[in-house]
C-alpha cells in the first residue's frame, strides 16, 4: 500500500511538472519588448518631428558651431586655438539620428501611392542632412547607408561626393515632381511647413539651386544642367517661404 | 581669466608672485593674494576615517527531529566622506524537520534591508569630487570654497575649479533602500534506502528606491532649474527543480548513482522612474513640484526550463565516472533555437588506492580528467526591431525612432566547450598538498551586442558568432611547516591562478568588440589577440626606440591607433600564513597581481592640469631672478627631433634641445591623446589581510556566562608592497567595477580604503 502510495505522489509530481515544460508558446511574446512599436504599428509622423527638432534646432556639433567646422577652427579651453581635432560630430549625429529615419519614413512609405508627400518630403529632408555631411568630409557612405535589417551593409562603401551630388539632384527633382497636394500630408507634426506641399517644393527646387551653386567649381557642367533645369520652377523667394522653425518661445 | 591660468602651471608658489584675489566673498572689496602652497594634506583632510559596526548574533536550538537556527545582523557605516552613511538589518531562519521518516523538509528565509545615503558620484564628471581635486591648483584654498558654500549656499566659479565640492557634498543628494528576501523550502521523500526524490522552490526578491536630487541653481543645463529622479526597482527571480535519485551498490565492485532532474527558472525585472524637472517651489523635492516630467518603464523578464541527468560509476572506490547532460529551453532564443543541449563526462582514478601504494611520502595521489559542454543563453529581446516612441515631445508633437541595434532573429546558444585535467598529490601524512589543474576551452556563437559604424544606419548589432578561447593553469599547495610539541603551528597556503584568454575571431564583417569606451585610451576584443586589449595612440618613436619631439618641443603620436597594454594580468596569487601558539593566533595574507595593464583618466587629467607630482620634472625651479628677469626653461624633453630634407622627407634624427615650459612638457601629452603615457603597470602585491587575536580557554571562562570569548584585531587592505601608480592618489584596484574589461579602466576613482577592526565573538 505504501509503495503504492510513493508511486502514485512520483506520478502525480512529474506530471504536475512536465505541465509547466511542455509550453514555449509564451515565449515568443515574453520576449518581445513592451515598449516596442512595431512597424504595422508606428506613425512616421513621430519620426519626421523628431529628426526635425534634432536636426535643425538641436544641432549644435561638438559645441563650436557650424562656423567653427567651416573655419576649421575649435576653441579649446587650454587657450590654444586651431587644434588639430577630430571633429565627428556632424558625421555621427546624421548617421545616427537624421538620415537612418529618414530613410526609415521613406521604406514605410514608398509602397503606397496615398503617402507619396510623406515619403517625398522626407526625400527632400534627407538631401539636406547628407550635404551637410558629405561637404563637411567629402566622399562618404551614402548608397549603402541605413539599409533595412535584411539589407544591412556592415560596412558601407564610400560614395565618391559626385555620384552623390548626382543622386541629390535627382532625388530633390523626383520628390519636387511627386509632391501632390490633393494627398494627405504631415500637417502639423512638420515643424517646419506644417505640411504645405507648394512649400516643400520650393525647399527642394531652392536647395536644388543651392547644391548646383555649391559645385560650380568641381563640376561646371552638372551645375550649368540644374540650374537651367530650374528655370521654369517655383523657388522660394519671399520669407513666408522659408525654411524655419520657431521655438517653443516664438 | 582664462581657465589655464587655474592650472598648475604658472611660476613656483614661492610667495612672489601677487594677484587679484579671486576668492572673496561677494560684496567684498577687492584684495591681493599671494600665491603660495596650501597645507600639505588639505585633500588628503577632505576624507574622513570611515567606520563600519557589526553586531551580530544567532540563536540555534532543536532536537533529534527538527533543529532551527535564527540570527540577526546590523551593520551601521559611516562612509569616508561627511554625510555618506549606511545600515543593513538581516534576519536569517533557517530550520529543517524530519516530518515522517520518509519525508524531511528543509527551508530558509533570509530578510535583508539596507539603506544609504549620499553615495559619492563616480566617473568623469564634475559632480565626482575627486575630479575637482585632482586637477584644481595646489594655491586653492579649499576651507575658503567651504566657508563660501556656507555663508552664499552657492557653489561659486572659479578657474580651475570643476565644481566645489562642499556645494556638491552638500547639495547634491542621493539615497536610496532596499528590502530584500532570500529564501527556499525544499521537500525530500525517501522511498526506499536507495531511491529519493527532492522537491524545491527557491525565491529571490528585492525591491529597491532610489532618489537623487539637485537643488535649484546647481551646475548643469539639466538641472539648474532643480531636478528629481526618482526610480523604484523590483526584482524577482524564482526557481524551482526536482531531483529523483537512486544510488546504491551495483555488485561488490561497482557502485553508482543516477539522477534525473528538472528546473523552471524565472527571472523578471521591473524598473519604474521619472526624471522630474523645473521646480515651482524651491526646496521641494516631489515630482508633484516639478513642471517637466519624464517618466520612464522598462520590463525585463526571462525564463529557462531545463531538464537534465546526473549519474556516477565508480569502482572500489578509486575509479570514478561522471556523465551528464543538460537540455534548456530559453526564451531569449530564436524562435526555432529555444531548446539547446550539453554533455559533459568526468573521471578521476586515486591512484594510491589503486595500486596500494602505503607510501610514507605519497599518502594521496589521485588524477582527474573531464570534458564537458555548458550552453548559455543570453539577455532577453535581442531578436526583434522596431521602433522606440518617446514621453517627450515638441509644442504637442510627439516623437518615435528607429531602433539602432540591429537584431539576431535566429539567435542561437553559446557553447562553451573545455577540457581540463588534473592531479591532487599529498604528502607526508598529508603536511603537503599540491592540487594542479590545466585547463583549455573555446566558447563559440557569442551573443554580443557589437557596435558597428554608424554609417550602416545601425550603432550596435547583435553578433551570434566567433569564438573566444581560454586556457590557464592553477594550483594550490597547502603545507604544515611547523607542528611543535609545544603548541606552535605554522601553516601555509599559496594560490596560483593564470588564465589566458584570446579572441579567435568575432563575426564576418565585425573587427572589433568594444568593451569598455574611455578617454584617452578604449578596452576592446580583437580577432587573432588577446581578450582586453587597451587600444590609443603611441608615441611616435625613431627607428631606435626613442621618442620624437615635433617642433614645438613636445612629443608626437603615431598616426594611428594601436595595442598599448592588456588588461588581464599574467598570473594572480595569495600567500597565507596562520601561526598559532597556545591560544594566540596570527594569520596574513598577502596578494600577488603580476602583470596587466590599466589605462588612467586620473593621470590623463592630472598631467593636462599639472596637480600629479610627476610633473615637478621638466620645470624651472623659478620663472624669475631677482630683479624680474625671465629665467630660460629648462625642460628638454628626451627625445630626438626628425632630421628632414629640402622634400620633407625624414633623413635622420638628432638629438633634442629645445627647452619648453611645464605645460608644453607635460599637458600636450594629454591635449594630443597620447594613450601611451596614461597606460600604468597594474601589477602589485599587497598584504591584504592581517589577524592577529587570542582564544580564551575554557577553564578561564567558568565563572563567567560565556561557553567561548574569542577577540582579534583585524587589518584589511594595509599597504603594498608593489605598486605603480606614480603618487596620483589612485590604486591599481580602484578600478569601478568587475565587469568584463572594466578592471583596466581608472577613472578619477575615489581612495581605496584601509580596515582596522575589532572583532569580539561570545559563544553562550
Amino acid at each position: 500500500m505504501k509503495t503504492y502510495k510513493s508511486i502514485k505522489f512520483i506520478i502525480l509530481f512529474s506530471i504536475a511538472v512536465l505541465m509547466n515544460y511542455s509550453c514555449t508558446d509564451k515565449f515568443e511574446e515574453m520576449n518581445t519588448k513592451k515598449n516596442l512599436v512595431t512597424e504595422d504599428l508606428v506613425n512616421v509622423n513621430l519620426i519626421l518631428t523628431h529628426v526635425q527638432v534634432q536636426a535643425i534646432m538641436e544641432d549644435t556639433p561638438s559645441g563650436s558651431g557650424m562656423i567653427g567646422e567651416y573655419s576649421g577652427m575649435s576653441y579649446s579651453s587650454a587657450g590654444y586655438p586651431f587644434q588639430e581635432k577630430d571633429r565627428p560630430g556632424v558625421w555621427n549625429n546624421a548617421y545616427k539620428k537624421f538620415t537612418n529615419n529618414l530613410s526609415e519614413i521613406i521604406r514605410l512609405t514608398k509602397d503606397d501611392p496615398e503617402l507619396v508627400n510623406k515619403k517625398a518630403i522626407a526625400r527632400i529632408l534627407r538631401v539636406w542632412a547628407f550635404a551637410k555631411v558629405t561637404d563637411t568630409y567629402g566622399d562618404i557612405p551614402y548608397s549603402q547607408s541605413s539599409l533595412p535589417p535584411d539589407e544591412v551593409v556592415l560596412h558601407p562603401k564610400y560614395d565618391t561626393q559626385k555620384s552623390i551630388y548626382e543622386d541629390f539632384f535627382k532625388e530633390l527633382k523626383e520628390a519636387a515632381s511627386e509632391l501632390d497636394a490633393s494627398k494627405e500630408s504631415y500637417g502639423g507634426a512638420d515643424l517646419v511647413y506644417g505640411g504645405d506641399v507648394t512649400k516643400w517644393r520650393k525647399l527642394a527646387n531652392s536647395l536644388r539651386l543651392r547644391l548646383a551653386l555649391r559645385v560650380r567649381y568641381a563640376d561646371k557642367q552638372m551645375a550649368i544642367n540644374n540650374i537651367s533645369d530650374l528655370q521654369e520652377s517655383d523657388l522660394i523667394l519671399t520669407r513666408e517661404d522659408d525654411a524655419r522653425m520657431y521655438t517653443l518661445y516664438g | 581669466m582664462p581657465a589655464w591660468h587655474g592650472d598648475n602651471w604658472g611660476p613656483p608658489l614661492d610667495g612672489r608672485r601677487v594677484v587679484v584675489d579671486p576668492f572673496v566673498f561677494p560684496g567684498e572689496e577687492p584684495r591681493t593674494l599671494t600665491l603660495l602652497p596650501q597645507d600639505p594634506n588639505n585633500i588628503r583632510d577632505f576624507w574622513e576615517t570611515g567606520l563600519i559596526a557589526n553586531n551580530f548574533v544567532a540563536f540555534t536550538g532543536g532536537d533529534e527531529k527538527t533543529s532551527a537556527r535564527l540570527s540577526f545582523g546590523n551593520t551601521n557605516i559611516k562612509g569616508i566622506t561627511p554625510k555618506n552613511k549606511g545600515v543593513r538589518n538581516t534576519i536569517n531562519l533557517r530550520a529543517s524537520s524530519k516530518l515522517t521518516n520518509k519525508l524531511s523538509f528543509d527551508g530558509k528565509v533570509n530578510y535583508t534591508n539596507t539603506k544609504y545615503e549620499n553615495r559619492p558620484n563616480l566617473g568623469e564628471t564634475s559632480d565626482n569630487y575627486v575630479y575637482s581635486l585632482s586637477v584644481m591648483g595646489r594655491y586653492v584654498p579649499l576651507d575658503f570654497l567651504k566657508k563660501y558654500y556656507e555663508k552664499t549656499g552657492d557653489y561659486g566659479r572659479w578657474p580651475g575649479i570643476k565644481y566645489n565640492p562642499y556645494y556638491v557634498l552638500n547639495e547634491l543628494k542621493n539615497n536610496d533602500q532596499r528590502d530584500r528576501i532570500i529564501g527556499f523550502a525544499s521537500l525530500r521523500y525517501e522511498f526506499t534506502d536507495w531511491l529519493n526524490l527532492t522537491a524545491r522552490s527557491g525565491l529571490d526578491w528585492y525591491s529597491e528606491e532610489r532618489q537623487k536630487t539637485w537643488p535649484v541653481g546647481a551646475k548643469g543645463r539639466a538641472n539648474q532649474k532643480g531636478r528629481l529622479v526618482e526610480t523604484s526597482r523590483k526584482v524577482k527571480e524564482s526557481n524551482s527543480d526536482f531531483l529523483l535519485t537512486a544510488s546504491g551498490d551495483i555488485s561488490s565492485n561497482f557502485s553508482g548513482s543516477f539522477s534525473f532532474g528538472g528546473s523552471l527558472l524565472k527571472q523578471y525585472t521591473t524598473e519604474m522612474s521619472w526624471d522630474a524637472r523645473d521646480f515651482k517651489a524651491e526646496g521641494v523635492y516631489h515630482v508633484s513640484n516639478a513642471q517637466d516630467i519624464r517618466p520612464e518603464n522598462y520590463l525585463w523578464e526571462k525564463e529557462i526550463q531545463s531538464l537534465y541527468f546526473m549519474s556516477q560509476l565508480a569502482y572500489k572506490n578509486y575509479l570514478f565516472v561522471d556523465i551528464s547532460g543538460r537540455n534548456d529551453w530559453s526564451s531569449t532564443l530564436g524562435r526555432d533555437n529555444y531548446s539547446f543541449f550539453y554533455p559533459s563526462v568526468s573521471t578521476s582514478f586515486v591512484f594510491t588506492d589503486a595500486f596500494e601504494m602505503n607510501s610514507n611520502i605519497l599518502s594521496f595521489g589521485k588524477l582527474r580528467a573531464s570534458w564537458a559542454q555548458v550552453g548559455n543563453d543570453s539577455d532577453p529581446y535581442l531578436t526583434k526591431i522596431g521602433y522606440r516612441s518617446y514621453t517627450t515631445n515638441y509644442n504637442g508633437h510627439g516623437y518615435a525612432d528607429v531602433s539602432t541595434r540591429l537584431p539576431a532573429v535566429n539567435l542561437k546558444n553559446e557553447l562553451t566547450e573545455s577540457w581540463e585535467v588534473g592531479t591532487d598529490l599529498r604528502f607526508f601524512k598529508n603536511r603537503l598538498s599540491i592540487d594542479l589543474t590545466y585547463y583549455d576551452g573555446a566558447t563559440k556563437n557569442q551573443i554580443l551586442p557589437v557596435q558597428v559604424s554608424c554609417s550602416s544606419g545601425y550603432q550596435t548589432v547583435v553578433i551570434n558568432a566567433g569564438e573566444i578561447k581560454n586556457s590557464g593553469l592553477e594550483m594550490v599547495l597547502n603545507a604544515g611547516i611547523i607542528r611543535s610539541g609545544s603548541g606552535f603551528k605554522w601553516d601555509l597556503s599559496f594560490n596560483y591562478a593564470k588564465n589566458e584568454s584570446k579572441v579567435v575571431e568575432l563575426a564576418p564583417g565585425i573587427e572589433t568588440y568594444l568593451l569598455v569606451d574611455s578617454y584617452p585610451n578604449i578596452i576592446e576584443a580583437r580577432p587573432g589577440q588577446r581578450f582586453g586589449n587597451i587600444i590609443g595612440y603611441k608615441y611616435k618613436r625613431a627607428p631606435d626606440g626613442r621618442r620624437i619631439v615635433g617642433s614645438k618641443g613636445s612629443y608626437l603620436k603615431e598616426t594611428d591607433k594601436s595595442i598599448l597594454g592588456n588588461i588581464t594580468p599574467d598570473w594572480i596569487g595569495g600567500l597565507n600564513n596562520s601561526f598559532s601558539y597556545k591560544g594566540f593566533f596570527m594569520n596574513f595574507l598577502i596578494d600577488f597581481v603580476q602583470g596587466g595593464q590599466l589605462t588612467s583618466t586620473t593621470k590623463y587629467q592630472m598631467i593636462r592640469k599639472g596637480s600629479a607630482l610627476i610633473t615637478e620634472e621638466g620645470r624651472r625651479p623659478r620663472d624669475t631672478d631677482d630683479q624680474g628677469n625671465q629665467l630660460p626653461y629648462v625642460g628638454v624633453l628626451d627625445g630626438v627631433v626628425e632630421i628632414t630634407d629640402a622634400n620633407g622627407n625624414v633623413t635622420g634624427y638628432e638629438e633634442n634641445t629645445q627647452a619648453v615650459d611645464g605645460q608644453t612638457y607635460w599637458a600636450t601629452r594629454g591635449w594630443q591623446r597620447i594613450g601611451e603615457e596614461f597606460v600604468l603597470d597594474a601589477s602589485y602585491i599587497m598584504l591584504r589581510e592581517l589577524i592577529f587575536g587570542y582564544n580564551f580557554k575554557p577553564n578561564v571562562l567558568k565563572k563567567t556566562p560565556f561557553k567561548g570569548v574569542r577577540v582579534s584585531v583585524v587589518g584589511r587592505n594595509l599597504f603594498y608592497l608593489e605598486e605603480h601608480m606614480q603618487d596620483m592618489g589612485i590604486s591599481p584596484e580602484s578600478a569601478p567595477n568587475t565587469s568584463a574589461g572594466a578592471r583596466g579602466v581608472e577613472v578619477l576613482s575615489m581612495p581605496t580604503t584601509r580596515t582596522f577592526g575589532v572583532n569580539v565573538n561570545l559563544t553562550f
